[in-house]
């Protein structure tokens, strides 16, 4: 549906400072009905791809196409400005326009941005029906001024889709609102969109977000792609320790690639993990790095065998979360952050054994970098 | 887990060059280029030509004139003459501006609000209406102001109007309002939490003032003292009507001398060659003035309007300084009362009881069935409605291109655009004179409308794109994304967004447009004449009671037009 193809962009720097690569050979596809989100950390690049696609930033290099169409070709000189791209984009700050009605607002795609204009009956119609998708209907003769957070971003929505666009973009769609409201909106807006069956690209800086609503991800830094996958897969199986650190916290350890019987395991100052890892990448004695969410180990009798994937330690402090319960334990010369179920009381100073199941340690090649090993 | 494209590094150097030809950019540069270069040019071109040819007329270049100027005594006079008349004006605006602001922004003087009103207001009444008020109250032989002082002082003490003082006063009295708009602006973009905190801090309050509150004003004052400096530089009307009799040549009023045939065979050259040197001392100016504004733009520190700035209590001091303010807002206004007064004589005499019964109408009958004056109103109508519309709708469209749009060219458009305002009135004036001498355009109104254009179109520009730098980008992106052509967002986003902004500025233009001097003067023919240009023949006549009568329409007319704004946007500000 959507192709983006080794897109460049290079920001002219001011003078005496190097010029800004914003992004830097950026390729992914985009299916027909996939909610996709772009991830990253601020100035990485992801809503500088995000005007790219829409038209509004106009990259160096590259090829953009949509549902085969080129609307971006830097070679054959191809460039659809935004207004023919017929592309519905819900922007951060909702750019809700305080000088019309909500009717207006909405109205305004089908009014200025279709040929044939629809007639008036007919845009009235589609208007009520995109309200009525954002449970606005009711709202439609209020100024635009006069709407809370919430309602700007319903507006803003029902204004994207009123067209039957063959893409919606949402340039962080949830970052202006409270806490409580960003919960409900990330259900819903998913819900939404998937059942209007739009093709949908979403930029956000909140993994949780991205995790929750997208079917795929795609994590930039520094104006790269550096993972790509389901949430599933950047999470569990990530590309490198940025991305692994990005999605979510984790405990970063040294360790050294061995086999054990008939087991591969990492070697770490915490104890021995199960490593599923390729022999002809990591052959016994490579130096790797294991990672260990929080929630990847389960308490085991103390009596448990010491064996590969069972840490032995003391609990060094704790706290409840309220989800969960964070406990910091010592275990050989390492420390590592644990969280057990919050019901499962223990006392600074007591000994700990954990286990860690087979294929939840993520192990990657090469050793940590200083920044990224949690004391 | 679906596959990566790395980057390694990029070698092609082609990753700047861009993709679209920019019709709009360069099709505004073309404007630009005809409007602000063109004369500009034509300008330095007449000023290298030879004595008594005009640039069409010759292919030689030549120094003769730059070395007849620099050669004439005449010109220490008049480099004299104008610096001692800028620095003077500059010096009583500031002073009395600064008074002024500070009373009607920062303390709870009473009436600060009507005070407010009249100061914006009086910006729309013309220099040269207000100085043939000055005239008719303190010219040596009936002046009313001095046939009062000497039967007072049994003849010992008279103004004397054809002098630098007088000159200097009453330029000042019109600048003033200029600096109190510019200083009160800045009283009331800063945050009194600046000095409060210099106040809790234990600093007593002269301490405050000299430590914290005049550091951070200054930069914004010298700014606006470098402002006042350039209009004085460039002011025409006063001069003209005052100085040329009291022989005190200045800049504009000797490029007037030299280019009009009222003493013999105008000079063009040495003209330009004045108008060039004019336009140095002006570019040299803005350059200044720019650089310390930025300077107090860095010590603005709040970005909001969340904060009501703190007043001082004047305490028994409200009434003597509500006193100074009125007595200076009779003063200045006095001038515009007695044409008043000679606008209803059958002729002048000074006010008293006996004329009383003289009060007549006679005067604005006779002027409305002139034909001239007729055809002046009608000119001034056109002239002010186009070149603030033409000024207003270019300058958006200018703003909206440069903001939006990155790059080299927005970047010469926006300079382009701004570099008017480093040109000297009459400097555009002679240049569109020698451009247009030979052509139908010369003796038309249209003459005129593209000269205040070119004049104004630095604030149009400056204006709207303050105004469009402050729409959130994404307003407008909006409505690309929507599917609107460029056009419909100008037409049904931006524009309606900064409506306010734009009628304020219409109005500017319009009024400033209609009070100018210096075009219709400059460019003056029998179908071009224009209200102000009126008033001055009819002056010349002499006519007072009916230049007393066209002035008093002219001043009406822009009150009618000014005023109600000004209440409006008062209520709002307070």
């Amino acid at each position: 549906m959507l192709a983006v193809q080794d897109v460049v962009r290079i920001f002219p720097g001011r003078p005496g400072s190097a010029p800004l690569r914003a992004l830097d050979r950026i390729s992914l596809d985009v299916m027909l009905g996939e909610f996709f989100a772009l991830l990253g950390p601020s100035g990485c690049g992801k809503t500088t791809l995000l005007q790219s696609i829409a038209g509004l930033e106009t990259p160096d290099e590259g090829r953009i196409s949509l549902a085969g169409e080129p609307v971006f070709d830097a070679a054959a000189g191809t460039l659809v400005p935004a207004n023919r791209r017929a592309i519905g984009m819900v922007f951060q700050s909702y750019a809700i326009w305080p000088h019309m009605t909500v009717f207006a607002n909405v109205a305004f795609p089908l009014v200025h941005g279709q040929r044939p204009r629809p007639a008036t009956s007919e845009v009235r119609k589609r208007v009520l029906e995109a309200l009525s998708v954002v449970k606005l209907a009711d709202f439609a003769d209020r100024p635009a001024p006069h709407l809370s957070g919430g309602q700007q971003q319903r507006v803003a929505l029902a204004r994207a889709i009123v067209a039957r666009p063959r893409l919606l973009l949402l340039d962080e769609p949830l970052s202006n609102l409270d806490a409580r409201l960003r919960d409900a909106m990330r259900i819903e807006l998913r819900q939404l969109v998937k059942e209007l069956g739009i093709t949908t690209v979403f930029v956000t800086h909140d993994q949780v977000e991205a995790m929750g609503m997208a079917d795929r991800i795609a994590l930039m830094r520094d104006g790269r792609l550096v993972d790509l996958g389901t949430p599933d897969e950047v999470y569990f199986r990530p590309r490198d320790a940025f991305s692994a650190g990005f999605m979510g916290q984790g405990n970063v350890l040294a360790g050294t690639i061995a086999t054990r019987g008939s087991e591969r395991v990492i070697l770490t100052a915490a104890g021995a993990f199960p490593a599923d890892v390729d022999a002809t990448a990591l052959p016994d004695g490579a130096s790797a790095t294991a990672i260990l969410r929080p929630h990847v180990f389960e308490p085991v009798d103390a009596e448990a065998r010491d064996e590969v994937g069972i840490i032995k330690g003391a609990v060094q402090r704790e706290s409840l979360l309220g989800t969960c319960r964070e406990l910091e334990i010592a275990a050989g010369a390492a420390r590592l952050r644990v969280n057990v179920n919050a019901h499962d009381m223990r006392r600074a100073g007591s000994a700990i054994s954990l286990r860690v199941p087979r294929g939840r340690c993520i192990v990657l090649p090469g050793p940590p970098s200083p920044e990224d090993v949690v004391s | 887990m679906a596959d990566l494209t790395h980057a390694g590094g990029i070698d092609a150097p082609a990753a700047t060059q861009r993709l679209t030809r920019d019709r709009a950019g360069i099709a505004l540069l073309v404007i630009l280029s005809l409007i602000v270069l063109g004369p500009l040019l034509v300008l330095i071109r007449t000023s290298l030509a030879p004595a008594g040819m005009l640039p069409f007329e010759t292919a030689r270049f030549t120094l003769a004139n730059f070395a007849e100027l620099i050669a004439s005594p005449d010109t220490v006079i008049l480099v004299r003459n104008t610096f001692v008349y800028a620095v003077g004006t500059v010096a009583f605006s500031a002073v009395f501006a600064t008074a002024l602001a500070w009373l009607t922004e920062r303390t709870d003087m009473p009436g600060r609000l009507m005070v407010r009103i009249v100061l914006f207001s009086w910006l729309a009444v013309p220099p040269l209406v207000i100085g043939f008020g000055w005239i008719l109250l303190i010219n040596p032989g009936n002046g009313a102001l001095n046939v009062l002082t000497r039967w007072l002082t049994g003849g010992r003490f008279a103004f004397d109007l054809y002098s630098m003082g007088a000159l200097v006063i009453i330029t000042g009295l019109v600048l003033t309002p200029t600096g109190f708009v510019m200083i009160a602006g800045l009283l009331r973009n800063m945050d009194p939490k600046l000095e409060d905190a210099a106040r809790l801090a234990g600093a007593a309050g002269a301490t405050v003032i000299r430590r914290v509150t005049l550091p951070l004003l200054a930069p914004g004052l010298v700014s606006i003292v470098i402002f006042i400096f350039m209009s004085v530089l460039q002011t025409f009307d006063l001069p003209a009507i005052i100085g040329l009799t009291a022989r005190i040549p200045v800049f504009t009023t000797r490029v007037y001398l030299m280019s009009s045939a009222d003493m013999g065979i105008p000079n063009y050259g040495l003209a330009a060659a004045l108008g060039v040197m004019l336009l140095v001392l002006a570019t040299m100016l803005i350059q200044l003035y720019f650089r310390f504004q930025r300077e107090g733009e860095r010590y603005r520190v709040v970005g909001g309007r969340a904060f009501r700035p703190g007043r001082v209590k004047l305490g028994a001091w409200r009434w003597p300084a509500l006193a100074f303010a009125v007595v200076y807002l009779l003063v200045s206004v006095a001038p515009v009362f007695i044409l008043a007064w000679t606008s209803v004589l059958p002729f002048y005499q000074p006010p008293g009881l006996e004329a009383f019964s003289k009060l007549t109408i006679a005067n604005f009958v006779r002027v409305l069935g002139e034909p001239l004056v007729l055809r002046g109103l009608a000119n001034t109508l056109i002239l002010t409605l186009t070149s603030a519309t033409v000024v207003m709708v270019f300058g958006s469209v200018i703003a909206w291109y440069s903001v939006r749009a990155r790059g080299r060219l927005a970047r010469v458009v926006d300079l382009l655009a701004f570099a008017p305002a480093a040109v000297p009135p009459i400097v555009v004036v002679i240049a569109l004179l020698v451009m247009y001498l030979r052509t139908p355009l010369y003796g038309s109104i249209w003459l005129i409308v593209l000269a205040q254009v070119t004049v104004f179109l630095a604030f149009g520009a400056r204006t709207m794109t303050t105004a469009v730098a402050q729409l959130h980008k994404e307003l407008g992106d909006a409505a690309l994304v929507a599917g609107a052509g460029s056009i419909t967002v100008l037409r049904r986003i931006v524009l309606p967004l900064v409506r306010p902004q734009f009628l304020n500025g219409w109005l500017w233009v319009a009024a400033h447009s209609a009070r100018d001097l210096t075009a219709p003067l400059m460019l003056m023919t029998n179908s071009s004449m224009v209200a102000a240009s009126v008033v001055w023949i009819m002056w010349d006549l002499p006519d007072l009671p009916g230049a007393s009568s066209v002035s008093m329409i002219l001043v009406l007319g822009l009150l009618l037009l000014v005023v109600p704004v000004q209440l409006l946007a008062s209520r709002g500000a307070e």
